[in-house]
């Protein structure tokens, strides 16, 4: 959904092949396996959540030093990630809820963008 | 600005949506406000606790100036002149929050929608509401 919603993130994402229309996208196999790649990673920062800046510094020095990518794709991922919570489940995702995770998102960006130099 | 389709898009969600103005805008606004605190600054007329009554007025007003958007989706600047008139001379909301209204707008409408809220409505509301807000900050200087 970030690179349907936000298309300027596919700048990070050329080499996997057809990302032309918004079912393209859905549908392409190397963005599933990235998916579950950074749901799983993003499932393991939910078990450390009192020490993700901890938990994030190798992914961190990663995205800066290897992959370049601007921590604002941070954001934007964390925001698309809880519409897309919310899609699932339905009203059981209230407003509490929503405060929770809106908090976890950017607490992961925040770790993410944390070794940026 | 916006397409054939996307317009349809546009169209096809706020159906769904009309005739539900107040519900979904007393969410919208509880949502705003329970997840982001600091936007409740702006709305110290809806009362702590939140009045229940004056957030459903206000809401069902939010979402009836949306309304009127997707009607003028050709010349959103003309439609929204006064609105946006009033939040630069009056208002003043500092433009920042507007993508935490979107956010949360963006989770009312999934949230009610689930299955059927498609990549490409979230798509094109999310570029539709942020050519909204756009509009209601160009007068600020």
């Amino acid at each position: 959904r970030l690179l349907v919603v936000y298309p300027w993130t596919q700048r990070f994402f050329e080499h996997f092949g057809d990302l032309s229309s918004a079912d393209a996208v859905m549908k392409n196999p190397k963005v599933q396996a990235h998916g579950k790649k950074v749901l799983a990673s993003f499932g393991e920062g939910l078990k450390h959540l009192d020490n993700l800046k901890g938990t994030f510094a190798t992914l961190s020095e990663l995205h800066c030093d290897k992959l370049h990518v601007d921590p604002e794709n941070f954001r934007l991922l964390g925001n698309v990630l809880v519409v897309v919570l919310a899609r699932h489940f339905g009203k059981e995702f209230t407003p509490e809820l929503q405060t929770a995770y809106q908090k976890v998102v950017a607490g992961v960006a925040n770790a993410l963008a944390h070794k940026y130099h | 600005m916006l397409s054939a389709q996307e317009r349809a898009h546009v169209t096809q969600v706020w159906d769904l949506i009309a005739g539900h103005e107040a519900p979904f805008g007393a969410e919208l606004l509880l949502r705003l406000f329970t997840v982001y605190p600091s936007t409740k600054t702006y709305f110290k007329h809806l009362g702590d606790p939140l009045d229940e009554v004056q957030l459903l007025s206000h809401g069902q007003r939010v979402l009836e100036a949306v309304g009127v958007a997707v009607r003028h989706m050709d010349n959103l600047r003309a439609a929204l002149s006064p609105l946006a008139d009033l939040h630069a001379h009056v208002l003043r909301v500092d433009p920042t929050n507007f993508p935490l209204l979107i956010q949360c707008f963006q989770v009312v409408l999934a949230s009610h929608l689930q299955g059927e809220y498609t990549v490409e409505m979230q798509a094109v509301w999310d570029k539709f509401l942020t050519a909204l807000a756009v509009v209601l900050t160009e007068k600020y200087r």
